[in-house]
């Protein structure tokens, strides 16, 4: 079973006076467990629209979107928020810790808004292992800003990784890190992807970046303009 | 789900110490307020009512009243004689009455002298106005018949006169006669009746009739303080000596009273009433610093709010309910609100008792107070969070993560 299955999806945003703008046009995308996608596209081209239906934290104007089997088109808010909850693993640019919270609550946080979490020592523990997995063992007390950013944005992978989700939504997660902290980071996903066989959609406008992927989605114009392998494309477009 | 809520405000609030302070100070200062205010009108009550409860309920005074008509008139101004006050005693469900005739004197011995109200009556006086003798005896029934000049005096006589000394026994000058003192009375502070208790010189009411009254021989009194047995009731007795006054001075059906029965029950009503009023306006008063408060809530949650829209935005996209954002900033102001209303109820029922013993007065501890400020704290909490809550709550997650 595809983890996205995405069918006739479009994105209309209504302006004042009756005006309206067509952002996404009748999309088609399937991702099957375990790949690993990347989603190119100049900016206004639809990109974020896209990223954020993906996501769940929009709903397409028409069309359908199933996340393993199930359509989240029609739902609510609150199915929304759910969905998010155990089915997706956010990883952002600007990693997006709470400040004033410890690393390990950081990670904890997204077990508080899931029935299964509510045991502080299952949520610790649960914590605990993949802090240790990610390579953050000693710094489970510390607060976000008194790590580096490359171990912020692992803090964040850690965070996505905690309630076991379909897929990793990964918006430019080496937006805001160096060249070598973000080959780190892009070797660690590709490594999690490789070795446990998690799904990951990775949202970026870096065509080094883009490769560490096998598949790339160019969003041009609302639409889907290629869907291929990277390297491939990679080669076509050699300046 | 609510005890994590719980952890989640108490987190917010102690990462941010100073601002959470100021905003409960709001709060501390009201409820500390209301309490204090409440404190000071229930002591303010207590304190008259005690001294008119002295004076006991069963209590009925009767005064003369001159017919509104008249515009002057020559003679006595009053109506009230010793006549009426011995065949009130005849009357069913009387206990005990005395005829009272006073008159204010400068009391004189050796350099000292001080302003006294005489009070000429019987032995039976004490037992209406509930007074009771500390040295010596009481005047009785023979210096009454005599007219003798034994006084009995208050506690600040004796202080005022004879400072150091056994005053029984000795004379001293009312006015321009020598009178002899038999006992004094216990000191009670300002009671609340016509007379002064501790200014008081008392002494048969012949003797005041011979040396300070003009009107002696009509027997004319100040008032007649009757006492009535405590089973009967009030309304009963007051209609009993009402038609036998009436009868007895030959008053018409249609003409009014040319007496006034004034009773002790109802002037303590009345009183209470007042207290009770004078307690609900000072906390009105003080309840405006409350309302100052909870706006300081609003204030601090609407900061707040927008201050962390980029926190709503990423436990949104994490998965948090908007039952839950809403929950998270609404028990957020309770506590605060809750906190402030804890200290300030300590801090107000502190401060109550401290200014307490500065008066010296015993300012009563009673339970309302604290039920009132833990409610009230708790209202002001969800009212003043319910908007700022419902604001996080609306938040468009992809917006509040886009807010730098």
């Amino acid at each position: 079973m595809s983890v996205i299955s995405i069918q006739n999806v479009c994105k209309t945003y209504v302006m004042s006076a009756g005006m309206s703008q067509d952002v996404l046009k009748n999309v088609n995308l399937n991702v099957e467990k375990g790949e690993f996608v990347a989603i190119m596209g100049p900016s206004g081209a639809g990109k974020s629209t896209f990223m954020n239906i993906l996501g769940c934290l929009d709903r397409a104007s028409s069309g359908n979107y199933y996340l393993s089997g199930k359509n989240v088109s029609k739902m609510n808010d609150n199915d929304l928020a759910r969905v998010r909850n155990k089915m997706i693993g956010f990883v952002f640019q600007g990693f997006n810790l709470l400040m004033r919270r410890s690393i390990l609550d950081n990670v904890s946080l997204p077990m508080i808004y899931d029935k299964d979490g509510r045991d502080p020592r299952v949520r610790r523990a649960r914590a605990e292992k993949l802090l240790d997995m990610v390579g953050l063992t000693g710094f489970i007390d510390r607060f976000p800003n008194q790590i580096s950013g490359g171990m912020q944005q692992r803090v964040a992978i850690a965070r996505a990784l905690v309630n076991d989700p379909e897929m990793i939504l990964a918006d430019e997660p080496t937006g805001n890190l160096d060249t070598k902290t973000s080959n780190e980071i892009m070797d660690f996903l590709v490594k999690l992807n490789r070795e446990q066989g998690i799904t990951i959609v990775l949202v970026t406008h870096e065509p080094d970046i883009a490769c560490y992927a096998k598949r790339l989605v160019r969003v041009v114009d609302g639409q889907i303009a290629y869907d291929g392998d990277v390297k491939q494309y990679m080669e076509n477009n050699k300046a | 789900m609510i005890k994590l809520i719980l952890q989640e405000a108490c987190l917010s609030i102690a990462g941010n110490k100073l601002r959470s302070f100021l905003t409960t100070l709001g709060i501390i200062i009201g409820v500390c307020a209301v309490v204090m205010m409440v404190a000071a009108g229930q002591t303010v009550q207590r304190i008259i009512q005690e001294r008119f409860v002295s004076l006991g309920a069963n209590l009925l005074i009767i005064r003369s009243e001159r017919p509104k008509a008249n515009v002057k008139i020559s003679g006595p101004t009053t109506s009230i004689t010793l006549e009426d006050a011995n065949s009130l005693k005849r009357l069913r469900g009387i206990e005990t009455v005395a005829p009272v005739l006073s008159a204010n004197a400068q009391a004189i011995r050796g350099p000292n002298n001080w302003n006294v109200s005489v009070i000429g009556s019987t032995p039976d006086f004490m037992k209406t106005q509930n007074w009771e003798i500390n040295l010596g005896r009481m005047i009785d029934k023979q210096d009454i018949r005599k007219g003798t000049s034994n006084v009995v005096i208050g506690q600040e006589v004796v202080d005022e006169l004879f400072k150091d000394e056994d005053p029984i026994g000795k004379i001293f000058r009312v006015g321009k006669n020598q009178f002899t003192i038999v006992g004094t009375l216990k000191a009670k502070g300002t009671s609340s009746s016509a007379a002064n208790q501790d200014a008081s010189v008392i002494m048969p009411l012949l003797t005041v009739q011979r040396r300070f009254n003009r009107y002696a021989k009509l027997n004319a009194l100040n008032h007649i303080a009757v006492k009535f047995v405590e089973t009967e009731d009030l309304n009963i007795v007051e209609q009993r000596i009402t038609r036998h006054l009436r009868a007895r001075h030959k008053i018409k059906d249609e003409d009014p009273d040319d007496f006034r029965i004034f009773n002790v029950a109802e002037f303590v009503e009345n009183i209470r009433l007042i207290g009770r009023v004078l307690s609900i306006l000072l906390a009105a008063i003080a309840s405006i610093s409350l309302v100052v408060g909870a706006i300081g809530i609003v204030n601090m949650m609407l900061v707040s709010v927008t201050e962390r829209t980029r926190e709503i935005g990423i436990r949104k996209a994490l998965g948090a309910p908007n039952l839950w954002i809403m929950m998270q900033f609404l028990i957020e102001a309770v506590l605060i609100s809750m906190i402030g209303g804890v200290v300030g109820l300590g801090l107000g029922i502190g401060l109550s008792q401290v200014a307490g013993k500065i008066y010296n007065v015993e300012v009563p501890f009673s339970l309302w107070p604290v039920v009132l400020s833990f409610s009230v704290a708790f209202f002001v909490g969800v009212i003043s969070g319910v908007f700022p809550a419902y604001k996080a709550m609306k938040l468009d997650p992809i917006e509040a993560l886009r807010y730098q």
